[in-house]
């Protein structure tokens, strides 16, 4: 069957934005740079993202560009995630992409936008890793995941450089909670029982401050990550949510049934209990199980603010981008029965195994 | 008349899975096409459910509230909400009404958790969740995910 190509205008317009970066990194760098190819990457729902391939002074070099959306699922400042980005690639704990250029200037390609250094190997979808050919990689992977998270929490913030652009909570759990209930109370578009009896609970069983603050990168998840067929992970994406807080707090996001088809294996990867005793080894650190409860709760509340949000993104923002209808329905659908199986006292825990 | 809108909707999801999206140039359009195909799904699904399962969790908030002792939040909301009917069977009306069972709920779900030995405020409490549960189970999404 023959391709259909996008709309004449649609291919023009990305070969003109393609082309006007190119000639912006021409300045940037003050040597020749003309645009090759460019394409739009599925699922960048906080940010456009484009791979371009460019002709550098003769070289080959990939790049992407990461613009500013007319609406997106998270509500974030582009120079926070860039910050955190410079700084992650100078501490080398782990693999990230290096950053170019942050442009906050919305003249230059209508919004603001930054480019970092193309990860010329691996792929981040989640099914991916279903395909029998990961079989053997999974646990591979599982094990680099939670490593590499064990090392950022036993990294404090300020050795990373990240303490003068973000502000270090006194009590993490009661800062992310405020933030978080205030995002489902404002962008909801009907009354949510299930998330205020959530919010009720992590009100009442707030733990005490955290005795250890690191950087929380905020989305650790499968599908914010590049890895390989061979089953290396190569960059760790999407910090625009990164702040200082509970290393707990990333623990249990990457544990939440929401990035596992099944119940037993977090993230596709590795069973919960496995992927917990690699976080501890790599970072040394003790896990206060009632703490760590109220994170894992928190998760399923948080992962719940994010589809409401996007869900009132997609009804009232200038875009109606599909993605964000598809966060903002099914996500929030399959959210809230992971959270009634965490809190309903008569649980069947059909979606959601018993909290560790 | 399209006599059934719900599969008309689902044969549509179905035509851009193996029509459209494979036809498609770009592996962003494809990803779209896919995306648009699973909203018609779950549009499909919602289709035919969307009001009866309203009215449905609406008689189950009614038999909650008139079960409630008098000193519960809301007595003359809840004694309202009770004798309401919906202005009319369209989703957006009925939706309405839910809308305001809803916000009820959530104060009754609330008080039903103060006093852990009250008998009757835990029998509320139980009910609200069993309601919960029953109102998830009747609007879970049949996906691939879920």
């Amino acid at each position: 069957m023959a391709k259909m190509s996008t709309t004449p205008s649609a291919n023009s317009t990305l070969q003109d934005l393609g082309t006007r970066a190119a000639q912006y990194l021409a300045e940037h760098w003050a040597c020749p740079c003309r645009l090759l190819h460019i394409e739009q990457i599925p699922g960048g729902a906080s940010r456009e993202t484009y791979l371009l391939e460019l002709d550098k002074h003769g070289v080959d070099f990939g790049v992407v560009l990461r613009r500013d959306p007319p609406s997106s699922l998270i509500d974030t400042e582009r120079a926070h995630e860039y910050k955190t980005y410079q700084a992650m690639f100078e501490a080398k704990i782990m693999p990230v992409p290096e950053p170019i250029v942050l442009e906050e200037r919305a003249e230059v390609l209508e919004r603001p936008f930054s480019i970092m250094v193309r990860i010329a190997q691996g792929q981040a979808t989640p099914a991916g890793l279903d395909e029998p050919h990961m079989d053997k990689y999974r646990k591979k992977l599982g094990q680099q995941k939670w490593h590499l998270l064990g090392q950022l929490a036993s990294v404090s913030p300020a050795s990373l450089g990240v303490t003068h652009f973000m502000p270090t909570p006194e009590h993490p759990a009661a800062h992310e909670l405020a933030y978080w209930s205030n995002v489902i109370r404002t962008d909801a578009l009907h009354p949510q029982p299930i998330a205020e009896a959530a919010i009720r609970w992590l009100e009442k069983n707030l733990p005490p401050a955290s005795v250890h603050s690191s950087l929380v990168h905020g989305d650790y998840r499968t599908g914010n990550f590049l890895y390989t067929a061979e089953g290396k992970i190569t960059s760790i994406l999407d910090w625009e949510m990164a702040h200082i807080g509970d290393p707990l707090e990333d623990l249990a996001w990457s544990l939440d049934p929401q990035w596992s088809p099944n119940l037993t294996d977090a993230g596709r990867l590795l069973p919960r209990a496995k992927a917990i005793q690699v976080w501890q080894a790599s970072s040394g650190l003790p896990i206060d199980a009632i703490a760590f409860r109220w994170w894992q709760i928190f998760a399923s509340l948080k992962g719940l603010a994010i589809w409401i949000s996007s869900a009132e993104d997609y009804v009232n923002g200038s875009t109606k981008e599909p993605i964000l209808a598809m966060a903002g329905w099914p996500m929030i659908d399959r959210q809230n029965r992971i959270l009634l199986d965490r809190l309903s006292p008569s649980s069947e825990h059909k979606y959601a195994v018993p909290l560790i | 008349m399209i006599p059934s809108p719900a599969e008309m909707l689902t044969d549509l999801a179905t035509r851009i899975t193996s029509h459209l999206g494979p036809a498609l140039y770009s592996n962003f359009s494809q990803a779209d096409a896919g995306l648009i195909s699973t909203l018609m799904t779950v549009l499909a699904q919602d289709y035919e459910r969307a009001v009866s399962n309203r009215i449905l969790d609406i008689e189950e908030m009614c038999e909650i509230f008139t079960k409630c002792p008098e000193q519960a939040p809301a007595a003359n909301q809840r004694k309202a909400f009770a004798k309401q009917t919906p202005k009319s069977l369209h989703l957006v009306d009925v939706t309405d009404l839910h809308r305001q069972g809803f916000e009820i709920l959530i104060d009754l779900h609330a008080w039903s958790e103060g006093s852990p030995q009250d008998v009757i405020q835990q029998s509320i409490n139980r009910d609200i969740w069993a309601l919960l549960r029953r109102h998830s189970e009747r609007n879970k999404f049949e996906l691939p995910i879920n």
